[in-house]
Parts: C-alpha cells; sequence; structure tokens
C-alpha cells in the first residue's frame, strides 16, 4: 500500500491528477474537514460550531434521552450509516452492531487509521429549512441547491432568490420557540 | 413549509454585505489558503467544490456557516432533480477546466495544479 501511494505522488509532479490522490484518501474525514473550516470561519471573524471527538458509547444515551442536545457522528462514512440524533431509531443497538463492524474493518492489520467518532451541537434548522449546496468550478458559483430531507429521500428546490439573512427572523422564528 | 428560498423578494430586502453569494465566495478563497497551507500542495477546490450551507442562530442574529465540503467523485450531484440541465453546464465547464489545467501543466512546468 505504501509503494502505491509514493507511486500516485510521484505521479503528481509530472502531471495534472484529478481528482489528487491525497484527496481520495481524505475524501471522508470530516475532522480534517472541519479544521479548515474552522480556520476559514474564524479569518472571518465568525464562530464556528465546535465539534467533540467523544467514545460514542460513553454518549449514546445521554442523546438519546436528550439530555445532551447534540448529534454523533463518524468520520469517514455516508449515507448517514454513522449518524445518531434523538430522532434516530433503536440507536444502542445499532450503534452496537456499528463498532462490532468497525472493529472487523479496521483491526490491528488495517492499513487505514481507525475513524474518530464525534458530536456536534443539534441543530434544529437543518431539519426545517434543509442545506444549501453550492457547486463552484474553477471559483465561479455555477448552482445552488436547497435541499430538505423527506423520507425516503429529499426535497429539492432551486435556489435562485435565497431568503436575506434580515428576513430569516419571521421564518425561523416558531421553530426556536418550539425546540 | 418555509425554506431558505424566498418565494418573493425585493431587491431592498437583500443586505448587500451578507448575502449568500457574496459569504460563498470569501469563504472559498478562504478555504483554499487554509488548505494549501496545510497541504503544501494547490488545492483542488480551485477546479470543483460543493459547499454545503446552513443558517444558525447566534447572539440574536442569524449568520451562514459551512456544514460540510465534498470535492470530485465524493460529491451527490443531485442530478435526478436537474430537469433544467443546469447540472449538465456545470459538468461541462468542469470538463474545460480540466483540459485547460493539464495543458498549462504541459507547457508551463511551473503552472501550480
Amino acid at each position: 500500500m505504501e509503494e502505491l501511494w509514493h507511486g500516485m505522488q510521484a505521479l503528481t509532479r509530472v502531471t495534472t491528477i484529478w481528482p489528487h490522490p491525497t484527496d481520495l484518501l481524505k475524501a471522508g474525514s470530516k475532522l480534517f474537514l472541519d479544521m479548515l473550516i474552522t480556520r476559514a470561519t474564524e479569518s472571518m471573524g465568525h464562530d464556528h460550531i465546535q465539534l467533540a471527538t467523544v467514545d460514542p458509547l460513553d454518549v449514546i444515551e445521554k442523546i438519546v434521552s436528550g439530555n445532551l442536545n447534540a448529534v454523533l457522528k463518524r468520520e469517514f462514512s455516508s449515507h448517514e450509516h454513522h449518524v445518531f440524533s434523538r430522532h434516530t431509531h433503536n440507536p444502542i443497538q445499532r450503534l452496537q452492531r456499528c463498532i462490532e463492524n468497525e472493529k472487523q474493518t479496521y483491526g490491528s492489520c488495517s492499513t487505514f487509521p481507525q475513524p474518530k467518532w464525534f458530536i456536534q451541537p443539534y441543530l434544529p434548522p437543518l431539519v426545517y429549512l434543509g442545506e444549501i449546496r453550492a457547486f463552484l468550478v474553477n471559483g465561479i458559483l455555477f448552482r445552488s441547491l436547497v435541499t430538505t430531507p423527506k423520507f425516503p429521500s429529499f426535497y429539492v428546490q432551486e435556489l435562485s432568490f435565497p431568503t436575506p439573512l434580515s428576513l430569516l427572523r419571521s421564518v425561523l422564528s416558531h421553530i426556536y420557540v418550539n425546540c | 413549509m418555509p425554506n431558505l428560498a424566498a418565494s418573493s423578494l425585493s431587491p431592498h430586502e437583500e443586505d448587500v454585505d451578507n448575502t449568500l453569494t457574496q459569504f460563498i465566495l470569501n469563504m472559498l478563497y478562504r478555504l483554499i489558503v487554509a488548505e494549501e497551507h496545510f497541504s503544501n500542495r494547490p488545492s483542488t477546490m480551485r477546479i470543483f467544490v460543493r459547499i454545503d450551507i446552513s443558517v444558525y442562530r447566534h447572539e440574536g442574529g442569524f449568520h451562514y456557516f459551512v456544514n460540510e465540503l465534498t470535492r470530485s467523485h465524493q460529491s451527490g450531484l443531485f442530478m435526478h432533480w436537474d430537469v433544467s440541465g443546469k447540472m449538465e453546464g456545470c459538468i461541462q465547464e468542469l470538463a474545460k477546466v480540466l483540459h485547460y489545467v493539464t495543458y498549462q501543466r504541459q507547457w508551463n512546468k511551473n503552472f501550480p495544479l
């Protein structure tokens, strides 16, 4: 594996490779990407929502009972396979299964380091208002969508005119009152 | 259901210093600088990135924040909902950019990407 890695690095020195091999390896590293986001956000003079690495078995019961208002996630994961909130169905058994699978995948012989678990604050607006997905090519904003979770998939809407932040107070007020 | 897309908008209601587009482009620049500082190589966010943005309330006001970054094969493109064909244009532009950086690299050995 190490020889393959060195070979890919050597190739990038003579030609353009896209995606870059390092990006392939770091694709699911949410904590690395969050570190970049934190640095960029702080350089704009804003606060960024802090993540904290945890032992998942220490916090899952607090999340389920509502004593900890947070979402438990794992890096190197996709399709919400490793996302646990107070709304997750059968969370403790699911988490135990995840950890068993993780031990088998990332045993002592694994080339890759064991992924970390972390918590982030629970954000009601994500559920109600959705997320903006902005596609940028060559530094140009090409397209923006708003996606709102709608079982089993999404409700997707083009974002031609985003609601200005100054007008969100009226849109969001009832959500915060209910939380 | 209310969401982040306005059904109607007067230009007078937009705070020009705090628009979504300005936030995204400002953030892209800073993300690239941060990544190139840590990785010591050109960031591929110069070519393509999908930035996922949400809104949170802090000290009485609302703010955008970056929730996630995805690039290359990892980015879902939501093609299923692309009835207008806008994403096709985005992909064609990406193909042109990849040709551009590759040829620049051949002609100019100091070209960063």
